[in-house]
């Protein structure tokens, strides 16, 4: 548990920080976003004292962090920055050992712990650990940014925009694999960005941050909800509806849809229709084992196959759904296993009935 | 990796070497330098120095230089790391500027200055030698730690690296080919310079051209000031080496 009580820190007349508190509770990640110079690094390095405060107190579980050695409490927490920094005459194996041999680990223990985190982070351990840095992708470098930081399993992290080098084709990947990751390993998190889509991506909780004082926080979803004054609102911008969507997952949100089993000797029948001459609502139609086959519309037993696919995971979210039902033009689709096996429906009406709770407050 | 063209690459680099390293076995030889000596000045009393082995010579002119550039060197790293720590800051600008200024001042000057206080032979001119040689090893050593990238030094305090370890394991083995091209000049420039040692009888290949010049020998001197040349060019070669084995292969930087 990380908490800044009454936070000010001042760079000469410079006002970085005004009187802040946060709290991030355990196994938490919490975002803090807001533009640029409005404290967020300053914030994240008073956390592992790279930075001291002018005044107000930062605790660690429980504890002041100026009660610690400073090089006790950094190895103890995990620290990944914007570029990296890996150290260019070490190779990816030694710079994932860094922490670990400074807190006097064996090399057959740093070895081992270097090919777990490769493997963790989705590189194949043979092919990366005797790699220099300069032999990696952007989007390499900053995963071995990632496993370094766990090298030596701190409970804490302090992330100040980790993947805001990595090219916005990458980003969402690796933005998924870290949220994957942290789903297993449930660190405590403080999560520097100025990019709103990572933060409803990623994070727990959310502190907007302008002038070094926080603004407006709560679940991404509340904030997007009601912005609590126009610079927020500003800010999450004016699709903030649809970013709203992608923090509900179909899984949530599915409905019992209709399975009607084929009749014998029929399931080898498809047609290639698209769905948007098709307005009433479908009839899904499965197999004898529950796989989805197509769909069609009431009193009518012809089967509907569209050629792309037409149906969501249950964990896709709404966002997704919905994006699909207007690339396809329809208002309902199938949720399926990944054996494409019938779960239920996502309805547009549904998604409807969300977004209106979302609109109306701010300005 | 290796290119058809490797091998002539080494040829290449090698050449220049082992030709020098021969040219100076062929000198060290007076049976062998005699006739074409002879040739070349057919006035000169005695074409060979007898006094002292060519050998022996050179000997001397190397423990100068790797005395006084050894010492300079640990000097050099221990000025330059001070002033690049936080508490030795404010004297950066001072160590920079005397290491530009002092460069400038001829090493004759120097020795004439050390003799007074050390007086004549080897410790002088070594003192000599080595205030000349820490200036460039300081330079470098400044600009090889400068030069380490801000957010490399916040990542290695951030993982929890104390100073020292920070300064061992980061700041040194990064600014260190820097460091090393410092040392490289430094040794290259005391292999002339070291010659001047002769004037206040400290040996070394500065004596049998020192001798030519008193004796009015041109071949004394010609032999004095090839070896030395020869030298040079030799321990430059050796500080390339060294740099190509350990910075090949784009693993540093
Ligand atoms: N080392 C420093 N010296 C002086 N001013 C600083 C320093 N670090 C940050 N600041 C100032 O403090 C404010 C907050 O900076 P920072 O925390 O880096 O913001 P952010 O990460 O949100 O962009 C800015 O006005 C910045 O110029
Ligand atoms: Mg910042």
């Amino acid at each position: 548990m990380i908490e800044l009580r009454n936070v000010t820190k001042l760079y000469g007349t410079t006002v970085a920080l005004n009187g802040i508190s946060i709290r991030v509770a355990e196994g938490e990640l919490c975002v803090l976003i807001g533009p640029s110079g409005c404290g967020k690094s300053t914030t994240l390095r008073l956390v592992n004292r790279l930075v001291e405060p002018t005044s107000g107190e930062i605790f660690l579980d429980g504890k002041p962090v100026r009660s610690f050695v400073p090089e006790t409490l950094r190895r103890g927490i995990g620290y990944v920055i914007q570029s990296i920094g890996l150290l260019p005459h070490m190779t990816v194996e030694q710079n994932i050992g860094i922490v670990p041999k400074l807190l006097g680990w064996d090399m057959e223990r740093r070895e081992k712990r270097a090919s777990e985190l490769l493997e963790l982070v989705g590189l194949d351990p043979p092919a990366y650990r005797e790699k220099y840095p300069s032999q990696l992708s952007g989007g390499e470098a900053q995963r071995i940014g990632v496993a370094r930081a766990l090298a030596a399993d701190p409970p804490v992290l302090l992330m100040d925009e980790p993947f805001g080098a990595v090219d916005p084709l990458n980003r969402e990947a690796i933005q998924d694999e870290f949220a994957s990751i942290q789903r297993k390993l449930r660190k405590t998190v403080v999560f520097v960005t100025h990019d709103l889509d990572e933060a409803v991506r990623l994070a727990d909780h959310v502190v907007v941050m302008k002038d070094g004082v926080v603004v407006q926080e709560g679940a991404p979803e509340h904030i997007l909800e009601q912005p609590s004054n126009d610079f927020v609102q500003d800010f999450v911008g004016s699709d903030r509806v649809l970013k709203r969507l992608s923090r509900f997952s179909v899984e949530d949100h599915t409905e019992q849809g209709e399975p009607v089993p084929l009749p014998a000797g029929s399931a080898g029948r498809s047609y290639i229709t698209p769905l948007s001459e098709n307005p009433v609502r479908p009839v899904w139609k499965v197999d004898p084992s529950g796989l989805l086959l197509g769909l069609s519309v009431p009193g009518d037993d012809q089967l509907f196959h569209p050629p792309e696919p037409f149906w969501v995971h249950p964990s896709s979210n709404l966002r997704e759904a919905l994006a699909l039902m207007l690339y396809l033009h329809v208002s309902h689709l199938p949720v399926v296993d990944e054996h494409r096996k019938f779960i239920g429906e996502v309805t547009a009406a549904q998604i409807y009935a969300i977004t209106r709770r979302g609109v109306g407050h701010g300005a | 990796m290796r290119s058809p063209d490797a091998g002539w690459d080494t040829v290449r680099r090698f050449i220049g070497p082992i030709l020098g390293l021969a040219l100076l076995v062929w000198l060290c030889i007076p049976a062998a330098v005699r006739g074409p000596l002879e040739f070349i000045f057919p006035d000169a009393p005695e074409v060979t120095y007898d006094r002292a082995s060519l050998v022996g010579l050179i000997g001397e002119h190397l423990v100068l230089v790797a005395v006084s550039t050894a010492a300079a060197t640990a000097l050099g790293l221990f000025i330059g790391i001070g002033v690049t720590r936080e508490a030795g800051r404010p004297f950066l600008p001072l160590a920079q500027d005397a290491s530009s200024l002092a460069q400038t001042f001829p090493p004759v000057a120097i020795l004439a200055l050390a003799v007074p206080i050390l007086g004549f032979g080897f410790t002088p001119t070594v003192a000599a030698l080595f205030v000349y040689s820490i200036l460039p090893v300081v330079k470098n050593t400044i600009a090889g730690l400068e030069a380490v990238p801000a957010d490399i030094l916040e990542a290695s305090t951030g993982m929890g690296m104390r100073p020292v370890e920070r300064l061992m394991r980061t700041e040194l083995p990064l600014a260190a080919r820097v460091i090393l091209a410092g040392v490289r000049t430094s040794v290259v420039l005391n292999v002339g310079t070291a010659t001047i040692g002769a004037t206040i009888g400290a040996g070394g290949l500065g004596r049998i051209i020192i001798a030519g010049l008193v004796r009015d020998n041109p071949a004394w001197i010609l032999t004095g000031a090839l070896a030395a040349a020869v030298l040079a060019l030799l321990a430059d070669r050796l500080f390339a080496g060294l740099d190509e084995t350990f910075y090949s292969a784009g693993e540093v930087i």
